[in-house]
């Protein structure tokens, strides 16, 4: 790894990040809000030679809200997009829908 | 037609389930992934980049695409939960005893001293994106683990789909961080819920079913070791005491658009502990979580059981009628 001098985007913010885990905040605009950001928070990378070479592209397109502050630190401008698998970008902007079902699971889920 | 396949890497069971594709080319995406995932950010080889990164004291170096990705993934992950994840937890957790390869932990006879670390924040962390570069202030150590076996399933599943043929699909489970990729199966995925994520999928219990997306569990009950003052320490660290979580959760499992989101919600529900179903709602994120007593609250949509609750045994359903000429 280079050693370079410092001069780096800082992300914003004050010392103590854990003051946010609370709920203070209108259920439904903070839900909306939240979607939104986990609409933006895919993979999609199909081969990692890929990611190495598309800077992130995807990763501009997250939350650049005003009061997101660390995300504004790693925003770029790079707007390629990796080629996605079909299940994650082109989906619609909810979280999957569970359903219970009879039978043997495929894999377990626990701790591991 | 499903094929799957079974083995260990990066600390933890890799389960790979294969529908209409190509099994070993499938399997052979996912190890170069790992590879690759363990070279980056692994925590217990000394040769990874984020052990480097770790022992560079406070300078400022560039690092690979891979452990830029994952880092911009935590902080993301920080920001999101409120810091209820936090990837500055790393001395916090190495002195806590989680300071080798769990297998290595689990196996020694000896409880571990018990000591406290603050956690710094992830403020601390000076990241640029665009050059790669970070700078970890020189008494603080990173750990990945909140998010980065989410987002190395994530990865495995789109490589794997992507060599699996098309019209593929493609389950991959890191140690019960469940992504998938591709065209589900006929009633989709099914995944059991379970304290530990090496009981047999076929076992008794609640199994959904999702048809694309993800879906992790963390849990404090698998990952625990003595302390010599007689304490059962866990892996979950909380970043607002720098010790193990004290929670009223068992497990929290959580379904979401990728493993890297599920990964950080259900170890942030964990963490949050009676906040979590707050949290999840606002988040508007599936959410199951077992409590100490062994008691279930179902958030967000997730569903009842299937039946009355019971565990259900598997049952061939009864052939139809013969088709007419």
């Amino acid at each position: 790894m280079e050693s370079l001098t410092p001069l780096v985007t800082k992300p914003k913010g004050s010392v103590g990040e854990h003051l946010g885990m609370n709920t203070n905040t209108t259920a439904r605009e903070a839900r909306t809000r939240n979607l939104a950001r986990l609409r933006k928070l895919t993979i999609g990378t199909a081969a990692l030679s890929v990611a190495a070479t598309s800077d992130f592209g995807w990763l501009a397109a997250m939350a650049t809200a005003p009061e997101s502050t660390a995300t504004t630190a790693y925003t770029t401008t790079n707007t390629s997009t990796p080629t996605t698998s079909s299940s994650a970008t082109s989906r619609a902007a909810t979280a999957p829908t569970a359903t219970s079902i009879f039978g043997p699971g495929y894999v377990s889920s626990g701790g591991s | 037609m499903l094929a799957t396949a079974d083995w260990r890497a990066i600390g933890t069971g890799v389960r790979l389930v294969v529908h209409d594709g190509d099994l070993a080319a499938a399997r052979a995406a996912v190890e170069r992934v790992l590879d690759q995932v363990d070279r980056a950010y692994s925590r217990f080889r000394p040769d990874s980049g984020l052990v480097a990164l770790n022992a560079a004291r406070g300078r400022q170096v560039r690092v690979s695409p891979l452990l830029a990705r994952a880092i911009a993934g935590s902080l993301e992950a920080a920001r999101r939960t409120g810091g209820a994840v936090d990837p500055t937890v790393g001395r916090a957790l190495r002195i806590t005893g989680y300071d080798a390869d769990f297998d290595l932990i689990a196996g020694t006879s000896r409880p571990l001293e018990l000591h406290l670390a603050p956690v710094p924040g992830w403020s601390v962390i000076a990241f640029d994106p665009g050059a790669r570069t970070v700078r970890v202030p020189s008494d603080v150590e990173l750990d990945l683990g909140s998010t980065g076996k989410g987002l190395a399933s994530d990865l495995c599943a789109a490589a794997a789909l992507e060599d699996a043929g098309p019209g593929a699909g493609v389950l991959v489970s890191l140690g019960g961080d469940v992504a998938t990729a591709g065209v589900a199966p006929e009633g989709g995925w099914r995944i059991l819920m379970a304290e530990d994520s090496r009981v047999d999928a076929d076992g008794p219990g609640e199994v959904v079913a999702i048809q694309h997306g993800a879906l992790a569990t963390s849990s404090t009950t698998v990952r625990r070791w003595a302390t010599s003052e007689g304490v059962t320490a866990h892996h979950i660290v909380d970043p607002r005491t720098g010790l193990p979580a004290n929670t009223p959760w068992r497990t929290a499992t959580v379904v979401a658009e990728t493993c890297e989101a599920a990964n950080a919600a259900s170890t942030a529900a964990i963490v949050l502990g009676r906040d979590a179903p707050a949290w999840l709602a606002s988040a508007g994120l599936p959410a199951r979580l077992v409590a100490q007593d062994g008691s279930v609250v179902r958030l967000g949509g997730w569903p009842e059981p299937a039946g009355d609750g019971a565990p259900q045994a598997w049952v061939e359903p009864e052939p139809g009628p013969e088709p007419l000429e």
